[in-house]
């Protein structure tokens, strides 16, 4: 605040306080001396007063004398020469006074000796015409010429007294007005210098009373700082502890060279080596002698600088040796100003991960492989379903083909038996036609993806229907169809499901006069079911789990032809649209097909659950 | 020689018989003429290989045309038929054992007039048989000579 070149406050006060204060002691030393001088003037002037009184009164002595003294001659009374005597008494007395009273005067003393003297002869005149009582005329001009002596000297020293008065008085106005002068002028100039201390320091006061606010402000700006800052510092001891005790991860820092400068636990743990032993090391310690000579770690660190940060996997080296999988994060420290300050290294030992990873990426290779030999599986089952549903059948159209131009054209050659065993070869080759085309189509809707639209089931039902008009011509078949709904599902295949389920029906209701086949629709539990309900000759629920196999079938075929792949088909469709199919039946009651396109818990099992 | 009318491409002797019978018995039978692979099939209907001398202005009035054939196949056959502005006029009606339903795509993809699966059932197959003979070769009118080269 106060630089250096500038002469302290405190000296600048103290100064003007002692200027003041020797001023003070100056002005008061002259004024003593000079009021000395005064009062010594004064009393110079005052003894002059009293010279002049003694020596006037030395002339009314005189003047009594010599009055008394010729009254006595006159008239010879006694009284005369009382006063007369009284009168020589007073002069003799205002001689010696004035003897003491001027004794600094040596002049004075010299004509006061002369008067002295003179007054003695003057005197002794006197006494010698008063002892003859001498009125003579000679006495008298004697006397008279002897006193005019006597006032000679004493308006000498009158003179000179007056001389001594003027003088006097002249320098006790002279010193009077120094004096005077003097003592103004210091105590102006005392004034001035201690108003100028006094308005030195009030201005300092002021000074120091701003100063003081503001390091009070200061301070509380500090206190806040030093507040904050221990927050701060406590989170930073919180953070350190954590990191050093973080387990999983090696936690350390690098110098700008790569050299080790702080370790923790989790990097004593995945690296082994304790703090003792690797700060100041440089870290490419850890990387493994291939990696050292392509000169990874120096890369690794010129990475982090060009963008920050790093990260890496790959082996590295433990102390003992040892090698692990690494993940690896570097990262470039700087200070605000983005000076380096060095580096964070975070690694962690996925060693395991590595290992499950690739144990998974074998495992994803081998599920590719099965998936491509599957898909070769399954190229050479679609080439040999074709080839089934090409080849296999050409050897059936050549035995029923064939086998009917030889009855049509050799019949009558032919006995009656034989001709019916050559209806038995036209009929099975047509029921093997069937078969095939049935595993065929039960083939194809396995491979098959999903169409899903909306579809109106109405309109799927109504042509099923008319496809099957054939079948049921001549019979007496009562068809109750109720409301059905639009759905999701794949309009053709559920064509099919229709299909196969009401031929069924139809199939199964031959012996029924008339057969009634209801086809609705009713919500159970918030899902649609959709039910073929016959009144035909049913089946034991004992058998109901058999059902819906390929091949298998629970009439003979003499009473009921068929594949046994039909329903087979039916569920395989249902699945696929994550729905199920059931069944409820009783011998010579009539069975109950019920199926579901969505997906419910609601519904009972496939086969459980119905009437027995 | 007469003009060929109908080309039965077939590699199968027995169906290639039973097809015949179907036709003769139809009486449309008297202008087959049948090849065994696709190749010749290719030869035949271009005039090439062993029928470079076919006079090709004698257009044939259908093919019958089998899938699966031995060195070219059914489809092949089909795709330069029809590319050809020469011949695409040329009713094709492919006769197959197969059911495939990609089969069936490509084939009218290609442009063929109809597609038939071969039934097990002879007299069905018969039935087909003689339908198609009648109504390509007696009920169906194609353009003229001219017409193919306009």
């Amino acid at each position: 605040m106060v630089s250096s070149m500038r002469i302290p406050l405190k000296s600048k006060v103290n100064a003007g306080f002692a200027l003041a204060l020797v001023l003070l002691l100056a002005i008061s030393a002259i004024s003593y001396q000079k009021i000395s001088t005064l009062a010594s003037n004064n009393e110079w002037v005052i003894h002059t007063h009293e010279v002049l009184e003694k020596i006037q009164s030395v002339t009314s002595g005189l003047l009594t004398i010599q009055t008394e003294g010729r009254g006595y001659l006159l008239t010879g009374q006694s009284l005369y020469i009382e006063r007369y005597r009284s009168g020589i008494k007073d002069v003799r007395a205002s001689l010696d006074e004035l003897q003491q009273l001027t004794k600094d005067n040596p002049r004075q003393q010299q004509r006061l000796a002369q008067l002295d003297s003179g007054f003695e002869a003057w005197l002794a005149s006197w006494e010698t015409d008063i002892a003859n009582r001498n009125t003579e005329a000679s006495a008298f001009s004697v006397r008279t010429e002897r006193m005019n002596e006597c006032r000679a000297l004493i308006q000498q020293m009158t003179d000179e007294e007056k001389r001594l008065l003027s003088i006097r008085n002249e320098e006790l106005r002279a010193s009077s007005g120094t004096t005077l002068t003097l003592i103004l002028v210091g105590a102006v100039f005392a004034i001035v210098v201690t108003a100028f201390a006094g308005f030195l320091i009030n201005r300092e006061l002021g000074r120091r009373e701003e100063a003081e606010q503001a390091v009070s402000r200061l301070n509380e700006i500090l206190e806040r700082r030093a507040v904050d800052l221990q927050i701060a510092n406590r989170e930073l001891e919180g953070f350190h502890v954590l990191v050093d005790q973080v387990r999983d991860y090696a936690i350390i820092q690098l110098d700008t060279a790569g050299n080790v400068t702080s370790w923790n636990v989790g990097a004593q743990r995945i690296e082994g080596y304790s703090a003792e032993e690797i700060l100041g090391k440089h870290f490419s310690q850890f990387f493994t002698p291939e990696d050292i000579a392509s000169g990874k770690p120096e890369r690794e660190l010129r990475e982090a600088l060009a963008s920050v940060s790093v990260e890496d996997e790959g082996w590295r080296v433990r102390k003992d040796g040892s090698r692990f999988f690494a993940s690896v994060v570097i990262t470039a420290l700087r200070d605000p100003s983005g000076k380096l300050r060095g580096f964070s290294k975070v690694t962690r030992d996925i060693t395991e991960r590595k290992q499950a990873d690739d144990s998974l990426r074998r495992q994803a290779l081998e599920l590719a492989r099965m998936n491509s030999d599957l898909a070769a599986t399954n190229r050479e089952l679609e080439a040999f379903t074709y080839s089934v549903s090409h080849d296999l059948r050409a050897p059936l159209r050549q035995m029923h083909g064939f086998s009917r131009i030889l009855v049509e054209e050799f019949g009558p050659q032919l006995p009656e038996e034989g001709q019916r065993y050559l209806n038995r070869v036209r009929e099975g080759a047509v029921n093997m036609g069937r078969l095939i085309d049935d595993l065929l189509e039960f083939a194809r809707i396995g491979r098959k993806e999903l169409t899903l639209q909306p579809s109106g089931m109405a309109a799927v039902v109504k042509a099923v229907l008319d496809d099957l008009k054939n079948e049921s011509d001549g019979r007496a078949v009562e068809w109750r169809i109720g409301d059905l709904p639009f759905v999701e599902c794949d309009p053709q295949l559920m064509k099919q499901v229709f299909a196969n389920l009401l031929s069924n029906a139809l199939k199964y209701t031959r012996p029924r006069q008339p057969a009634v086949i209801e086809v609705s629709c009713s919500e159970k539990e918030g899902a649609r079911v959709f039910f073929v309900r016959d009144n035909g000759v049913g089946f034991s629920m004992r058998h109901a789990d058999k059902l819906f196999g390929v091949f298998q079938r629970l009439h003979r075929q003499e009473d009921f032809e068929g594949t046994g792949i039909g329903l087979a088909t039916v569920q395989r469709i249902i699945h696929k649209h994550g729905g199920r199919v059931w069944v409820e039946a009783e011998i010579d009651k009539g069975a109950t097909f019920y199926f579901t396109l969505e997906p419910t818990d609601a519904l009972p099992q496939q086969t459980k659950g119905a009437v027995t | 020689m007469n003009a060929v009318e109908i080309l039965l491409v077939e590699d199968n002797d027995a169906d290639a018989e039973l097809a015949l019978h179907a036709l003769k018995r139809a009486k449309v039978g008297n202008r087959i003429h049948v090849v065994r692979d696709g190749q010749e099939a290719l030869d035949f209907i271009f005039g090439s290989g062993t029928y470079a001398e076919r006079n090709l202005e004698n257009s044939l009035k259908l093919v019958l045309l089998d899938l699966k054939l031995p060195k070219v196949d059914g489809l092949q056959v089909l795709r330069a038929l029809k590319a050809d502005p020469k011949t695409r006029f040329i009713p094709v009606t492919v006769l197959t054992s197969s059911r495939e339903e990609k089969d069936m795509v490509e084939s009218y993809q290609l442009g063929v007039n109809s597609y038939i699966q071969k039934p097990v059932d002879f007299d069905q197959f018969r039935n087909t048989v003689q339908q198609l003979g009648l109504y390509w070769l007696v009920v169906n009118q194609l353009p003229g000579p001219r017409a193919e080269h306009d």
